[in-house]
């Protein structure tokens, strides 16, 4: 519980690592105002702005992909159970009030709800298969992440 | 005083109201969720009019909270997300609120109910849908498509597509189950604890540990009061950005 609470906690003071522009925002325009002209006083041979630009862009795409990844939901064990279970359950609701609707318009009432239950169920089966796909990959990363105790002394490493 | 432990979800009328046929009375579910977005407003007005510089605690708390879901929505989504800062923040603060006074005892728990959340994931949902075609218009569709050939691709197409519908389903389910499940549970431990003390004698000097597991699980309610509020809130995060970038992100 301790664990989960400092990684919920960790998540709070990211805004100084966000991207410029988003900092700036918060900042105020009196800070961006004084950046630019302090910019243009140096007067410095700027590389061309359009490939700047593109580079941050897409320094933002990964960061903002690598963080989503990181704020997802930490998880308890009742958490997953009930995680799957819904995953599963909503897919079959979907499907067979898909078929349902269906069938009220065509008039075949079994058949689309038939049909359309084991889509459904298909559907619900793959999301639960990327679900534990995700937590698997989220559970390897911590275990990465976490510090190993150094079996060999770090001078024979370099 | 052993009530059964579903009847602390009971909704019950108040003022009845009855125009052209439609029940629309003022029920203690209306009534508690008026007082969580009164106490959810006050939370995030009152600390920060004064607006000091070095914030008191209360300041701390409501400035923290608006720092957070920021966060969270700049992470997930970019910076077009920011757009629907005030709908996920809205959502984000009446979920918190709604969950932890419902951990008030004798209060009424509105996000048990799956009328709430459904009706709150519908929002979410909707302006999915909205944003995502307004944005991209007819290639919005194209979340269903996947990269294959077309008898693979036809079929996928039919199962992402329940997936999309599935997705308001599992949001409210979770969200619903998690608030039911938690204070069914704490209902059903405080009916041990009157039985055994009712029942006398060494099973009453029992009836502490009952006692000792509803502190434990209370604790744990909280925890998850938060992150419920937290789950729907990213999910909802989740769900806009892919309706603002599309496949990019695969």
């Amino acid at each position: 519980m301790l664990g989960i609470t400092s990684a919920m906690l960790d998540t709070i003071p990211i805004a100084s690592y966000g991207p410029p522009a988003f900092a700036a925002s918060h900042e105020g325009p009196h800070r961006e105002s004084l950046r630019r002209r302090s910019s243009g006083a140096l007067n410095l041979p700027s590389p061309d702005n359009g490939d700047l630009r593109d580079l941050g862009e897409r320094i933002d795409e990964v960061r903002r992909r690598e963080e989503s990844r990181k704020l997802r939901p930490p998880a308890t064990p009742a958490g997953i159970v009930l995680r799957f279970g819904t995953e599963l359950l909503a897919a079959i609701i979907a499907g067979v009030a898909i078929g349902w609707g269906l069938d009220w318009v065509f008039g075949t009432r079994p058949v689309f709800i038939l049909v359309m239950f084991f889509f459904g169920a298909a559907a619900g089966i793959r999301n639960v298969i990327a679900l534990a796909k995700e937590i698997n990959e989220q559970a390897m990363r911590d275990l990465a992440g976490k510090p190993v105790p150094p079996t060999v002394a770090d001078d024979e490493e370099d | 005083m052993a009530a059964s432990p579903m009847e602390q979800f009971e909704v019950v009328p108040l003022i009845p109201i009855h125009i052209g046929g439609f029940d629309i009375s003022f029920t203690n579910q209306a009534l508690w969720m008026c007082i969580a977005v009164v106490a959810a407003s006050l939370f995030l007005t009152l600390p920060v009019a004064r607006g000091r510089l070095v914030p008191t605690r209360m300041q701390s708390m409501a400035e923290l909270s608006y720092q957070f879901v920021a966060d969270m929505l700049h992470m997930t989504s970019g910076e077009e997300g920011l757009v629907f800062f005030p709908l996920i923040f809205t959502v984000f603060m009446f979920i918190l609120t709604a969950n932890f006074m419902g951990l008030i005892p004798g209060s009424f728990t509105v996000t048990s109910q799956i009328a709430v959340t459904f009706a709150l994931t519908a929002l979410v949902i909707l302006t999915v849908i909205v944003s995502g075609f307004a944005r991209h218009g007819l290639r919005f569709l194209k979340l269903f498509v996947l990269d294959a050939p077309i008898y693979i691709a036809a079929p996928m197409a039919l199962l992402e597509f329940i997936a999309f519908c599935a997705r308001p389903i599992s949001l409210s389910l979770r969200l619903f189950a998690n608030m039911l499940a938690g204070h069914t549970m704490l209902q059903v431990m405080a009916g041990f604890v009157v039985a055994l003390i009712g029942a006398g004698g060494v099973l009453s000097a029992l009836s502490i540990a009952p006692m000792l597991l509803i502190i434990g699980l209370g604790a744990l309610e909280i925890l998850v009061a938060f992150l419920q509020a937290y789950v729907f809130a990213i999910l909802s995060c989740i769900y806009l950005s892919e309706a603002l970038h599309l496949h990019e992100h695969h």
